[in-house]
């Protein structure tokens, strides 16, 4: 179980991070007069890049966990590097207006992602379409409904004609949309794939944020003990009374410039929520302060420093690991219930919770951004449980 | 004990004044204008540079931060109209956190935030309270029982249950109950608002009738979030519990099975929850947000949350602070109750 879990958690990161290979409108790979192109690379800032070229070594995590790899730690220092040379060899970002690629798209050779689609390229033709293996989604040539005289609620949009643009499933193909669309006719699956991108980078990027300030302050606050610990302790159950939803609606409700809400939100859960990391390493460490290894290891000179970051930490990280995994998965629901109310990520940036904000009439809308974001959740807590199982196993399901 | 209340008194104060100093920082350092805000409305035409000029210096929007905390802290009232030491008018020179006095919405002049708080709370605590009776009714029972039955298969069942309930989203689960009682789906219960249109004109019964089938969906929804955490809470608790010596002593001594769980153990496993209780209501204060604003119930979460989308400072300053208020007294309560029954920590 502990390495489903650590795979499932390795899988969805790997997906999301390699998200602009699996859905896009611009076509991987096309062949010009003058020779190949990859449009869909050419959209690409470096850390997307980093991100990319990161992705395999995600998915392949469990398997350097299982064989301990040294060689494993400098894979991603080799990741950056490569996407750093990429990004000089690349020519300047191009932007492009979405679906333009495909509408300018002849009869040349190209090759597309998987899903053809980008999460902000509209098809009002085929607004609230429901999943395309229903009976229920099939048009005709004029964008109505076949089946019935109306489209299930909502707004119903005077009929045009349904452009298929290059690259696309067939008008009634069954995979053509297969979670259906919004309410602009934005293919669902693509929407949720950046959707579970944003909310899997602020769990991801949040935990960090509180494992590293959870960390220097409870292993401040347990090894120096004193006023240092009665100062941090206050601080603790100060941040605990945080309402820490009203933060970070304040703060998410208007954008910051040029920073992505994905940053400031991630940087107020971070910032409120590294209690729980503190509260258990400063515990562990008042226990491993008087351990007789520690005292071994001050007999034989070591300094301070040494003792606390060789002897001392090693033997509390399994407790932090499986508070910042639980600590993940909680960011991802506060982040989702944030823009569920319409505050965090602005249009067209896509967010599950902004998904079932948009099309909370539709079961389609409602169901699949919210099962992808449940999956998600339950698969950092999932891993968060397997691993305290391992530590601790009192509390777990076998009878012991 | 009485050195302890103190202790926690003291503490009370710095931590209060803590926690409205960040959310006044993060109020005033998020982007945003209150003053071109306030005045957005469709019909209206856009105000001139002398109105904005008004609205800012009527709520010492042009002031520095130090003056606009001193002035939201109280109790003198700093602005035009304060207090005369501080070159005011004097015609209200009172006002701010300590004196009790809130001020008016920002939107709305003539409202007194205190008045509505008051209004808002009335809507709001009610369905927090029944929400945390039902979480807590199912969980305790619930949690015991799964540590009593550890490892059996319906435990394995129910555990996976709850695990899977305490990872979905809370926004989620409430709109499957919409989709599920609702009109577009079994059309068991409403589930907009808490009344229905012209409620006003039933009879006592049916209108406290109609009352109940309004809230029986929001405060599902609300129970459902923390019931699940509970319940694994009362079971981690529990099954420490019954691992300790003195549950072993109590069995041999020949004591009934009922009275070695309900008495010996359960007394001892629930006593961390005094404290979980207390440390669950920013989270039903969050949890409110989503309900309220799903069913549409006009209660302090929707209020604190249009007031920020308005950026109504005065408003979300003081709903901040009342929902830390409460939680630091919650937390004080809880801790009290903790001592009264833990002699360990009465005399430690």
């Amino acid at each position: 179980m502990l390495w489903a879990a650590l795979a499932l958690v390795c899988l969805l990161h790997a997906l999301a991070a390699a998200a602009p290979l699996l859905a896009n409108d611009a076509p991987l790979w096309i062949r010009t007069r003058a020779g190949a192109r990859f449009p869909a690379f050419e959209a690409l800032g470096w850390s997307e890049r980093f991100l990319l070229l990161c992705s395999p070594w995600v998915l392949a995590a469990p398997l350097w966990l299982a064989t301990r790899s040294r060689l494993a730690l400098a894979c991603p220092l080799i990741a950056l590097l490569l996407a750093l040379c990429w990004q000089a060899a690349a020519g300047p970002r191009v932007f492009v207006p979405a679906g333009e690629w495909k509408r300018q798209l002849g009869a040349q050779p190209a090759l597309f992602a998987p899903v053809p689609f980008g999460y902000r390229e509209t098809n009002p033709s085929e607004a609230w379409r429901p999943p395309t293996w229903l009976a229920s989604a099939e048009i005709d040539e004029s964008g109505r409904y076949v089946g019935r005289a109306q489209a299930s609620g909502g707004l119903e949009l005077p009929p045009a004609p349904v452009e298929v643009r290059a690259g696309e499933p067939a008008r009634n193909a069954a995979l053509r949309h297969p979670l259906g669309t919004d309410a602009q006719g934005r293919d669902l699956l693509a929407r949720v794939l950046y959707g579970a991108r944003n909310s899997l980078a602020i769990g991801l990027a949040s935990a960090l944020l509180a494992l590293v300030i959870g960390t220097l302050l409870g292993a401040l606050a347990g090894w120096r003990g004193g006023r240092t610990d009665l100062v941090i302790s206050r601080a603790i159950e100060l941040v605990l009374c945080f309402p820490v939803l009203f933060l970070v609606l304040l703060v998410a409700s208007v954008g910051w410039g040029s920073v992505s809400a994905v940053w400031t939100i991630s940087a107020v859960l971070g910032l409120t929520g590294w209690t729980g990391v503190a509260r258990l390493l400063r515990a562990e460490f008042l226990r491993l302060r008087e351990a007789e290894f520690v005292l071994a290891a001050r007999g034989l000179g070591f300094t301070e420093t040494r003792i606390v970051l060789c002897h001392a930490l090693p033997n509390a990280l399994a407790p932090l690991i499986v508070a910042t995994s639980f600590f993940a998965g909680t960011a991802m629901l506060v982040e989702s219930a944030i823009s569920y109310l319409g505050a965090g990520l602005v249009e067209p940036e896509s967010s599950l919770g902004g998904l079932v904000k948009g099309g909370s009439e539709h079961v389609w809308m409602v169901l699949f951004p919210g099962a992808v974001l449940a999956l998600a959740v339950i698969s950092w807590n999932l891993l968060g449980e397997e691993l305290r199982d391992l530590n601790d196993p009192r509390l777990s399901g076998e009878q012991a | 004990m009485a050195a302890y209340l103190r202790r926690r008194l003291a503490w009370l104060v710095p931590s209060f004044l803590g926690i409205t100093l960040v959310v006044f920082l993060a109020v005033h350092l998020a982007p945003g204008d209150p003053a071109l805000r306030e005045s957005f409305d469709p019909g209206a035409v856009a105000p001139d540079a002398a109105q904005l000029e008004l609205f800012r210096s009527e709520h010492l929007l042009d002031r520095p931060l130090l003056v606009q905390y001193l002035h939201f802290l109280g109790p003198f009232d700093l602005s035009p109209r304060g207090h005369r030491w501080f070159g005011g008018s004097g015609e209200h020179a009172y006002g701010g956190l300590l004196a009790l006095d809130l001020g008016a919405e920002f939107r709305r002049p003539h409202v007194r935030i205190v008045d509505e708080l008051g209004r808002r709370l009335c809507v709001t605590a009610p369905l927090a309270l029944a929400a945390a009776l039902l979480a807590w009714g199912i969980a305790i029972p619930l949690g015991a029982w799964a540590a009593l039955r550890r490892g059996s298969k319906r435990e394995r069942a129910l555990a996976l249950g709850l695990f899977t309930l305490h990872s979905l989203p809370g926004f989620w689960l409430a709109l499957w109950l919409v989709l599920a009682f609702g009109a577009a789906g079994l059309g068991w219960l409403p589930v907009l608002g808490l009344h229905s249109a012209g409620a006003s004109e039933l009879g006592w019964f049916d209108w406290t009738i109609d009352l109940v089938r309004h809230s029986i969906l929001p405060v599902l929804a609300l129970a459902l979030g923390s019931l699940a955490y509970l319940a694994r809470q009362v079971r981690a608790s529990m099954l420490e519990t019954l691992s300790q010596e003195y549950v072993l002593t109590a069995r041999s001594k020949g004591l009934p099975e009922r009275v070695v769980i309900l008495r010996h153990a359960l007394r001892n496993a629930l006593l961390p929850s005094i404290t979980l209780a207390a440390l669950i209501l920013p989270a039903l204060v969050g949890g409110s947000v989503i309900v309220e604003t799903i069913f549409g119930i006009p209660g302090m979460g929707r209020y604190a949350y249009e007031a920020m989308l308005e950026r109504d400072y005065a408003v979300i300053q003081a709903v901040t602070a009342l929902s830390a208020l409460v939680t630091l007294l919650a937390l004080l309560v809880a801790d009290l109750l903790y001592a009264v029954a833990d002699p360990r920590i009465r005399h430690g």
